[in-house]
């Protein structure tokens, strides 16, 4: 089968090469490295996503003013901490 | 297992701290994981709230996914247990403790499953810590 776009000639003999050692056809060897890539650049977004968050939410979980907040939202003698 | 506060179910589910560092399996009842979502979809305020303000401040595609990740925690970061499971345990816990709801059903899961209780500072003591106490269930308090 041919490759689904033309690679550079180190990189097509990398994939082959990786292929045969597998035996799995090239373009399962080039569609599993763009998987990994989409999905480690989705992770590492996901990450830096509540990274940013860290030190905030670690501040108000334990200085009291979450706890204040949300007795204040959750006025239910039934919900209250006590 | 071990039965976190509304804090503590927080900071797992937005990944402030790996479920390691918390117990082998992290879990909390409905009505912790009830305060949280209370507060993390309250309508805008004229002074919004810290856990709205920081919402805020992520674009608009984060806040989308720190929403989701609130509104449907991942089962392998975190479990909310269904008080059907325990509710035996949590009407004796009501009707014997004299602690409201809230208590009951963390102090009714930790009966069932024979787990601890693990809460947030500002969430330690109280009632609920109390009658721990008395049922003879394992409380501690983390304070960072």
């Amino acid at each position: 089968m041919a490759m689904p776009v033309d690679l550079p000639a180190e990189l097509e003999r990398r994939v082959q090469a990786a292929a045969v050692a597998r035996g799995v056809a090239p373009e399962q060897v080039v569609i599993e490295a763009i998987e990994a890539q989409f999905g480690a650049t989705e992770h590492a977004r996901e990450e830096n996503l509540f990274g940013s968050l860290s030190s905030e939410l670690r501040r108000m979980a334990f200085d009291g003013s979450l706890r204040a907040e949300i007795d204040t939202l959750v006025d239910d003698p039934e919900l209250a901490v006590g | 297992m071990v039965l976190v506060d509304d804090h503590l179910t927080l900071l797992v589910v937005t990944g402030v701290l790996e479920p390691g560092e918390v117990g082998n399996e992290v879990a909390t009842t409905s009505l912790w994981y009830l305060r949280l979502v209370a507060a993390a979809t309250a309508p805008p305020r004229p002074v919004p709230g810290q856990l709205s303000r920081v919402l805020d401040e992520l674009p608009e595609d984060g806040r989308d996914a720190a929403m989701a990740r609130l509104l449907d925690p991942p089962s392998d970061l975190i479990e909310v247990l269904h008080p059907m499971r325990f509710a035996v345990e949590m009407a004796r816990m009501h009707r014997e403790r004299k602690v409201n709801l809230l208590g009951a059903e963390m102090l009714g899961a930790a009966a069932h499953y024979g787990t601890s209780i693990l809460v947030a500072a500002p969430n330690a003591g109280g009632p609920i810590e109390q009658a721990a106490h008395e049922e003879g269930i394992r409380y501690e308090v983390r304070r960072a």
